[in-house]
């Protein structure tokens, strides 16, 4: 029963939460008003010290950066608040975005071609889930092993060079600009909005947190757990696969072991957003802040002139930063 | 506790056995199409080359048993070999040097413990922050470059060969052992299965589960310094960052040889076989001058096999039990 006030409380956003006395500071502010705040500190600093930090141009080279990280990250978020994790968002957006580039260059018809490279994601969707809803098996591992088969499969189809494709209506379709705003961040805005809208405001939405929340209690509420956790994964394969056509239009190539270093990033903004990896709170705003606040860091380094290298470093340090404390406070809570 | 013992040992039995199974599939397959396959100079290869990722797996295993996961382990694992070499050149004794080689990867094993076990946050969030502070600590210390070692005794140590027997093999097989005796003979051991069995009962007989996790993570972080030292002393050039591919393999390998993610479940000698597997594969497409890309698709494949038939073949043991 704790569950479902829990959950109700949870959908009705933030002001009930804070009234039910789920978030432990004075100011009632949320994680993700915290996580703003820290954004626009942030940013302020940049774009004071960063020179040419602060222009039109800039911001959208930050929305170019963050698109792909979101949309998988908004992907993997079903199945992170299902309990579950999904792997898998490292190799498919890279064996879909290797299988439509090769069918172009043999000069298949592109509408076909994004079919064809559907149904694959949606494939690898269907045995993730598939396997993971008959055996019960931690879908950590399950994954991995897809995300193996996907990798190996990518080497096999572009044969371990780039497939160059030449498209201009289908870059501009995904990757061009609309006066100077670019159209792969429009993209992203769909995303965004179709998984906010089946997360937060359909029922469908509702019963994965539930589940993610409590299974047993889910099983007894009668809700058919195996269609829940299978239409979930296959909805994170669908993200995936647009991540993987955004890459292919964005880069008009595709290369094996592309789009694969997305994937920790990807679970990181998740996280930094709000959505726990335990299951049952997930928090779709908040992921696309935490993939902006960790394009916008990146971004401001790079343009203070700093190695490369030195990113894993400060990426690290802020993901444990604004963990830790979160964790701390939770921790408190109790 | 001693009613779920006996369904894991029948599953441990299933799963090793078609582990095995495979195994020997794959030396028939490959001694068929390649006779060379199963000669000396090939098998000790075999060996050799699966030594680190053996001893990366032990670490793994046991952060497997008490139930968290660490992905930080293949970048942690170039930071004491390069910081090392960096010392050396800059006149540094070389035992000191290894001694604070040693110290940077211990405390970032710490680090790991902290974060996971004292704040809580998930481990696989948390070592994915440390291993972004591993990969950017290793480059900016080298500047991106490998480094020379310059220290006979060291490189032989590590890398060098007695007999025919080369001594990362050696290395392995005390490592195995001493992993082996730490998880089984140790009451040690036995609190990490307690904990990763079901960590509230591990609290109530008066276990601190906290201390015992940061120490799971710095015993781990030893083994990774062995297995990045066995790695990267083969040859005089320190590379940074040079084993980052081995996190997934070394989790695929303790996974397979029958730990679970879940906790509470180990088998060092399933991790060598595990290895043993992976290497096997590895080596023999290797050798049929096959796409290395294959290798990825077969495991995928075995691990997927394996672990189904595995979880089927309890289900019905349950069933029948209950009819």
């Amino acid at each position: 029963m704790e569950e479902i006030i829990d959950h109700t409380i949870q959908t009705k956003g933030v002001k009930a939460r804070a009234a039910a006395g789920q978030i432990p500071n004075k100011l009632n502010l949320t994680h993700q008003g915290i996580l703003g705040i820290v954004t626009v500190a942030v940013f302020v600093l940049f774009a004071v010290t960063a020179n040419g930090f602060l222009s039109m141009s800039n911001f959208f080279t930050i929305l170019r950066s963050m698109s792909i990280v979101t949309v998988l990250a908004v992907g993997v978020t079903f199945v992170i608040t299902l309990g579950e994790i999904d792997l898998s968002i490292q190799s498919i957006p890279g064996l879909c975005a290797a299988i439509f580039c090769v069918m172009v260059e043999r000069d298949l018809p592109v509408y076909i071609a994004i079919v064809a490279v559907f149904i694959v994601a949606m494939l690898f969707g269907l045995v993730n889930g598939l396997i993971i809803q008959k055996t019960s098996l931690p879908s950590i591992i399950i994954t991995l092993a897809t995300t193996m088969i996907a990798t190996g499969l990518t080497d096999i189809v572009t044969e371990h060079r780039a497939v160059v494709i030449s498209n201009p209506a289908f870059v501009r379709f995904f990757a061009g600009t609309i006066g100077r705003f670019p159209t792969i961040a429009l993209w992203m805005l769909v995303m965004v909005a179709i998984s906010y809208f089946v997360l937060h405001r359909m029922k469908f939405g509702r019963n994965i947190a539930f589940v993610g929340a409590n299974k047993e209690a889910a099983r007894y509420a009668g809700m058919h757990i195996g269609s829940i956790v299978l239409a979930s994964f296959m909805l994170t394969a669908g993200f995936s696969f647009m991540a993987g056509m955004l890459g292919a239009a964005q880069a008009s190539n595709a290369t094996p072991g592309m789009l694969q270093q997305y994937m920790l990033t990807a679970i990181a903004a998740t996280v930094i957003g709000g959505t726990l990896m335990s299951g049952g709170k997930s928090n779709i705003l908040g992921a696309v802040l935490g993939a902006f606040f960790l394009a916008m860091i990146e971004n401001g380094f790079l343009i203070s002139g700093i190695d490369q290298w030195v990113l894993y470093a400060i990426n690290g340090l802020v993901i444990i930063g604004t963990l830790s404390w979160r964790y701390l406070s939770l921790q408190r809570q109790e | 506790m001693i009613t779920k013992t006996v369904g894991v040992r029948s599953k441990k039995q299933y799963q090793n056995g078609i582990l095995y199974l495979s195994i020997a599939l794959f030396v028939v397959l490959f001694t068929v199409l390649k006779p060379s396959f199963l000669s000396f100079s090939n098998l000790n290869a075999v060996l050799q080359s699966m030594a680190s990722l053996t001893v990366l797996g032990i670490g793994a295993t046991f952060i497997l048993t008490v139930g968290e996961i660490d992905i930080s382990n293949g970048a942690m694992m170039s930071i004491a070999p390069c910081t090392i070499a960096l010392l050396i050149v800059n006149g540094w004794p070389s035992f000191l040097s290894v001694l604070i080689g040693l110290m940077i990867v211990l405390s970032l094993g710490l680090l790991n413990g902290i974060l996971t076990a004292r704040i809580g946050i998930p481990s696989f969030i948390s070592t994915l922050g440390v291993q972004g502070i591993a990969m950017g600590l290793t480059r900016t210390i080298t500047a991106n470059r490998p480094v020379l070692l310059d220290n006979d005794k060291l490189l032989w140590i590590f890398g060098g060969k007695m007999g025919p027997v080369s001594n990362d093999v050696i290395w392995m097989f005390i490592l195995l052992v001493v992993g082996w005796f730490i998880l089984r003979k140790t009451r040690f051991g036995r609190s990490l299965h307690c904990i990763g069995d079901n960590s509230e009962a591990a609290t109530q007989y008066g276990i601190n589960v906290r201390r015992y996790k940061i120490g799971t993570f710095l015993i781990t972080s030893g083994f990774i310094f062995f297995a990045g030292m066995m790695e990267s002393l083969r040859s005089s050039y320190m590379r940074p960052g040079f084993g980052e591919s081995l996190t997934l393999y070394s989790i695929v390998v303790a996974l397979i040889g029958g730990s679970s993610v879940r906790g509470g479940q180990s088998n060092i000698f399933g991790t060598f076989v595990g290895a043993l597997f992976v290497t096997i594969v590895r080596n023999g497409l290797f050798l049929m001058a096959m796409s290395s890309y294959m290798q990825n698709i077969l495991i995928g494949l075995v691990i997927i096999f394996v672990l189904t038939i595995n979880a089927v073949l309890e289900n019905r043991e349950r069933e029948l039990k209950r009819i």
